[in-house]
């Protein structure tokens, strides 16, 4: 044998490959010395080789091509099958699996029995028709090729690693060989089977498509890829290779029985070698191949040798190897027995430049005829049935847990629902894991967790489940043996809708239900839908909308007389103001305030009476505010007090009548002159008797007893009167402290007799009484002023009611007030108008607008929309003078022409307006049918910005004015378009796509509802 | 005395959310299926669906309309801790096939955990969105142009340290911008569960002015009542219980 002395460099430098793939640690060397054919001769080293290429011996191809049996387009595939795998091999797959099944005592538990399972969503009917479940888990338990008891372990000497292959490895391998003769160009190269079970040579490459497999060493036909050997890689072996290298030894191996015929063998740089190929030759076996450079025998001048342009070559030769360098991208390295380099144009196209691409022949053969193993692998993947080991299951989510969980249920009717319970826990966890994303990588938990706990006194549950049927009940059993019943509840979403509906989510349901109740964001929409606070002719009239609320009667009652007064003034040419009483006073003018005291003396009776009146302009306007009239013209208290009888109030008339010392008409009044209701008429007259034995003398026996019947009454009129007729002289504390007393009879009262200064002292408690309170009967006394905001502030604070607040302003406006004060106010009013625009009380707020801006004058409303003129830009409103500054030469007459209210063109460059898209007239002209009576069809909202245009002192009707959809800007005479869009959806001009119906919500809406 | 009636609806989960617009005809609905559905209010009182479309790719907790000013504007925030803002947007669908279409319109991702509320300032403030998520960051973005829904600014960030699970707004013109902030934190010691932030314009920061140390149960809901001119503000806390807290400013 021919051992040579340089095999321990071989060894290095093969072990120094580390661009490899994976190192091949050679097989057994006997195979490659023990073989006849192989003769070695000297060992090829980097020493003389020759520059220059010689020209290679011709080979002559003595093998013969084909099937060593008869195969025809007839043959079936199965036939193709059994010349690999035959029935000798099937019936020792038999003997050895029976023989397996003998051995075997225990029995494995599989669960491959999803296959036959019968649930109709994973279900696979093929596995249930093939075979039986139970067959196929005995089969697969003693499915073997091979004997046991001769395996030799790991380890061990003698240790075959594909000894479970049995037989059946080495059969097919050489059924392979036997079953067709390959043409003359061989491949060898490396493939891959991807597969990920557990087995001690499986390899590892994460460059690869296939990360993990089994590599297989083949040897294939260049030309149809057919394999004709193949040698699976186990591992390292036991037996130290050749002196020569492992890929050496290895395709010494695969091509044995090869040699001698003329074959030329294509491989790539990790296997080849000089000595490799010059030995290969010497075998008969031609061979190229890249090569690496660093391979023994490459010589040093050719790897130093600089090439300069791509596509350059340089060769040397040495025996009968040809070594190319090549420089493409980078240099590579050829080596030959059977090619030369010269350049051959391939046929191909460079997509660049579009010339044929040039290689020298050795590469052009190496490129056209190294593929032969792929194209086996090709072949193979289009039959091949991946043998992949299946993990049914994800990782989701990992749950970590304090303590051994001892129960885990999912809650049969909620998707995603676990329910945990740990050891010695008083309460069962509940996870929501629903909400995990699949598929995505997720660093932190996502999952939401609840604790359900039966409150049992710190006893632990010791187990729970679910309700079958009911959402989210459960039952948890505890230590003291209670169980109890429980629910999970959801957080239930409310919601409170303006139109005073409440809807709640039922779990996957929604529930409505129409509000009733005595709220007052119900009781102002009510009010504001009757029209509350519009009434602004007939003030007092508003009054009779609420009339439920008698707190509201007062404030209306002054605001309407203070209103009357207001306009009385006006119609003298003064200016007043709604201030209070308690400003109409003006306490601060000092004391040119004098009072006057008079007797007064009934006419009709003749009694006299010596009462202290105090009478001033001031005070007279504090009665007219009150209500009671003015003292010089009892035709106002007559009338007030016809009023209250009528209404019923004939205790309440008798007091006032009283109070103005008409003590006739307060007998008359009480003993029924005035018809009035029956009830209490006989406690009236009883009344009306106690006052005529009115005397003066204050010690009476009359006196006491109407200081002690007093306590008894109810009325608080009536008491009033006998407390005015019992008192001390000047000391009418008792009827002002009188709470259920109008406040208004309270200060008139006070403003008829009391002094200035006690008059002063007690509005002035009086004041601070109702800022408390939030009256706002008070407003008589304060009127809009800061005292009033406070009064009015307090009000809101205490119910809420905007409205009437927002109403009392508008109609108390214009005031002297600060600017802070006015800022709040302002902003009370807009609270009011955003609430009515919640409601779509559009109209409502309107009006109400237009009597807030009536009143106040201090705040001009902007136009709201514009028009300018297309080409100059200048806004065209008819409003606006018609500027003669800018047209200089239009002489007078022109201009008085342009005056007139139709408008045509631009009043300021003379350019026509845009025209009706329907009638082509000129903005600005009527349309022609507002003048016959038109049948109305008024849209709703279609368009929104309707601008008087034209006519300036009468209001054109609708149908005359322009409009234009919003969208594309199109428009034209309101009746035009109406008739227009009767039939049709598109816009009118030609051209014009748009489709202006459906533009608008609400139109679609009611569109919708039509068809 | 009370009529209800149920509104089937074609959530396929759990809904967590129901809200109104601003004049109560038109209702959206998000449902743990990761839809949401919005709901018109026809002439014969009963509510009919006109767009349902899957917006998130988790639950959707809260949606919450725009003022109509801004145009027919929802945002919705959810599990999949995301913000969108969309509008409704008619297509050319002619007289009969009016269907509305919803259009993502932006989508905020700030947020690392999962959004639990979302709301819409009140209108006088412009075109404003608060958030608040699980990690206890309530945000609030901004749409400087409020012809342009898709550009939104992140204005500020308000650490509250604290688990958040609602948000509300203070309606009020009268008052600095207020926000309360809930949280459902389960530990009683975490301090009061409801935190109060004011703006300050002076260094346009938003300030805590109140932690509500009288609600230490996990709250579920906030909610500001509508103001209505008041001096005060009520504040509804949905608890364990409820708690309608008066706020009076001072100074």
């Amino acid at each position: 044998m021919a051992d040579n002395l340089n095999f321990g460099e071989y060894l290095d430098e093969i072990f120094a490959d580390e661009d490899s793939d994976y190192e091949f640690e050679g097989f057994d060397l006997d195979d490659v010395n023990e073989n006849p054919e192989v003769v070695i001769n000297e060992c090829i080293t980097n020493e003389n080789w020759v520059a220059g290429e010689h020209v290679p011996l011709p080979l002559n191809f003595s093998g013969s091509q084909g099937f060593f049996r008869e195969i025809n387009d007839k043959t079936s595939p199965i036939e193709y099958f059994e010349n690999f795998i035959n029935d000798q091999d099937i019936q020792e797959i038999v003997q050895e699996t029976n023989l397996y099944a003998a051995q075997s005592i225990a029995s494995k538990n599989l669960d491959i029995s999803e296959y036959w399972t019968t649930d109709p969503v994973t279900s696979t009917p093929f596995f249930r028709d093939i075979m039986a479940r139970d067959r196929f888990y005995l089969l697969l338990t003693f499915f073997h090729l091979n004997n046991n008891e001769n395996n030799i372990p790991r380890g061990q000497d003698g240790h075959d690693p594909l000894f479970k292959l049995g037989t059946l490895y080495h059969n097919i391998l050489h059924r392979f060989q036997s079953y067709y003769y390959p043409g003359q160009n061989l491949t060898i190269d490396e493939c891959m089977v991807p597969w990920r079970g557990n087995l001690s040579f499986k390899t590892y490459n994460p460059d690869k498509p296939s990360k993990y497999g089994l590599k297989a060493y083949m040897l294939c036909d260049s030309k149809n890829g057919f394999c004709s050997k193949f040698k699976l890689y186990t591992g390292k072996p036991l037996i130290p290779h050749s002196s020569n290298g492992a890929t050496y030894d290895l395709t010494m191996d695969l091509l044995r029985g090869h040699f001698g015929k003329g074959h030329i063998l294509y491989c790539d740089n990790y296997y080849s070698s000089p000595q490799l190929f010059s030995d290969l030759w010497e075998l008969g076996v031609g061979a190229t191949g890249t090569v690496r450079p660093n391979r023994k025998g490459v010589p040093d001048e050719l790897k130093n040798l600089k090439l300069r342009a791509k596509g350059e070559t340089a060769v040397v030769n040495k025996g009968p190897l040809n070594l190319t360098k090549y420089l493409d991208h980078k240099p590579v390295y050829m080596l030959s027995t059977v090619s030369t380099s010269e350049n051959i144009d391939t046929n191909r196209k460079d997509p660049r430049t579009g010339e044929n691409i040039i290689r020298p022949k050795v590469v052009f053969e190496y490129n056209s005829k190294m593929g032969g193993v792929d194209r086996s692998d090709q072949m193979i993947s289009y039959c091949k049935i991946p043998i992949k080991t299946l993990k049914w299951w994800k990782k989701i989510l990992t749950l970590q847990e304090p303590k051994n969980i001892v129960k885990l249920r999912w809650c049969p009717t909620r998707n995603g629902f676990l329910g945990v319970l740990y050891r010695e826990s008083t309460s069962v966890k509940l996870y929501d894991i629903r909400h995990t994303p699949q598929g995505i990588d997720e660093l932190e938990p996502n999952y939401i967790d609840r604790t359900i706990s039966p409150n049992n006194g710190g006893q632990y549950v010791t187990a729970f489940n679910w309700h079958p049927k009911q959402e989210n009940r459960l039952l948890i059993a505890c230590t003291n043996g209670a169980i109890k019943d429980m629910i999970v509840h959801e957080r239930i979403p409310v919601i409170f809708s303006p139109q005073f509906h409440i809807t709640w989510g039922n779990g996957k349901k929604l529930v409505d239900q129409e509000l009733k109740s005595t709220d007052i964001s119900l009781l102002m929409k009510e009010r504001a839908s009757k029209g509350y606070g519009l009434q602004s002719d007939h003030v007092f009239h508003n009054v009779q909308l609420v009339k439920e609320d008698a707190k509201l009667y007062g404030m209306w009652r002054w605001l309407s007389l203070s209103h009357d007064m207001v306009e009385e003034h006006k119609s003298q040419g003064q200016s007043y103001k709604h201030s209070g009483v308690y400003h109409l006073m003006d306490f601060n003018k000092g004391s040119t305030m004098k009072y006057q005291s008079f007797q007064y003396t009934d006419g009709s009776t003749g009694t006299k009476y010596f009462m202290r009146q105090y009478l001033s302009e001031e005070r007279d306007k504090v009665l007219q505010l009150c209500g009671w009239g003015n003292s010089d013209n009892t035709e106002g208290l007559n009338l007030f007090l016809k009023e209250l009888h009528k209404n019923g109030q004939t205790s309440k008339a008798a007091a006032i009548a009283l109070f103005n010392l008409k003590f006739g008409q307060t007998i008359e009044i009480l003993s029924g002159k005035y018809k009035h209701q029956a009830e209490d008429s006989t406690m009236m007259n009883a009344v009306a008797m106690a006052i005529s034995g009115y005397s003066e003398d204050k010690q009476t026996l009359w006196r006491k007893t109407c200081s002690a019947l007093l306590h008894k009454l109810t009325d608080p009129y009536l008491r009033a009167i006998f407390a005015f007729l019992s008192c001390e002289k000047d000391n009418y504390q008792e009827i002002l402290d009188m709470k259920d007393l109008n406040l208004c009879d309270r200060v008139a009262f006070a403003a008829l007799y009391l002094s200035d200064s006690k008059l002063q002292e007690f509005m002035e408690s009086l004041i601070k009484e109702v800022k408390e309170n939030g009256d706002l009967d008070g407003l008589l006394l304060t009127g809009l002023t800061s005292d009033g905001i406070d009064l009015l502030q307090r009000h809101l604070d205490r119910t809420g009611d905007i409205q009437t607040v927002a109403l009392a302003i508008v109609y108390s406006l214009p005031c002297d007030i600060t600017k802070e004060d006015k800022e709040k106010v302002v902003m009370w009013i807009q609270c009011y108008r955003e609430m009515l625009d919640r409601w779509r009380l559009w109209h409502y707020r309107a009006k109400l607008d237009i009597i807030w801006h009536q009143n106040d004058t201090s705040t001009r409303v902007p136009s709201q929309a514009f028009i300018s003129c297309n080409f100059c830009g200048k806004s065209i409103a008819c409003n606006l003078p018609m500027v003669q500054r800018s047209l200089p030469f239009m002489s007078g007459p022109m201009a008085a022409n342009f005056n007139r209210p139709k408008v045509t063109c631009c009043p300021g460059c003379r350019k026509p307006l845009p025209r009706c898209a329907l009638c082509l007239t000129n903005l600005g002209t009527p349309s022609g049918t507002g003048l016959y009576h038109h049948k109305e069809k008024l849209g709703t909202g279609l368009y929104h910005h309707k601008e008087k245009l034209g006519l300036d002192s009468k209001l054109s009707p609708f149908q005359d004015w322009f409009s234009w959809c919003q969208s594309c800007r199109h428009g034209g005479h309101v009746s035009h378009l109406f008739e227009w869009f009767d039939e049709h959806s598109e816009c009118p001009v030609t051209g014009c796509t748009c489709n202006c119906v459906s533009r608008d919500h609400l139109e679609r809406l009611s569109l919708k509802a039509v068809v | 005395m009370f009529v209800t009636r149920h509104i089937p609806t074609d959530h396929q989960d759990l809904i967590h959310d129901v809200s109104y617009d601003f004049h109560g005809r038109r209702m959206a609905t998000c449902s743990t299926d990761q839809t949401v559905q919005i709901w018109d209010l026809q002439d014969n009182g009963e509510w009919k669906c006109t767009a349902s479309w899957k917006s998130h790719s988790g639950s959707v907790w809260r949606v919450t309309w725009a003022h109509p000013e801004f145009g027919q504007v929802i945002a919705t925030c959810s599990f999949d801790r995301t913000v969108s803002v969309w509008e409704e947007c008619v297509g050319d669908t002619g007289r009969d096939g009016v269907q509305s279409n919803w259009i993502r319109k932006t989508s905020h991702v700030d947020s690392r955990t999962s959004i639990m509320d979302v709301k819409f300032a009140p209108k006088h403030l412009g075109l404003l969105l608060a958030t608040c998520s699980a990690d206890g960051i309530v945000r609030i973005y901004e749409a400087p142009d409020v012809m342009n829904l898709s550009q939104w600014s992140l204005q500020h960030e308000i650490m509250c340290k604290i688990s958040c699970s609602c948000i509300s707004w203070n309606a009020s013109r009268m008052h600095a911008p207020m926000i309360a902030v809930g949280s459902d934190d389960p530990s009683p010691s975490a301090g009061g569960k409801c935190q109060i932030y004011e703006f300050n314009s002076a260094n346009r920061k938003w300030n805590k002015v109140e932690s509500l140390s009288v609600v230490t149960d996990p709250v579920h809901d906030v909610a500001f009542a509508p103001n209505l001119g008041r001096s005060h503000h009520l504040l509804a806390i949905a608890s364990k219980d409820l708690k309608i807290i008066s706020l009076t400013p001072y100074g």
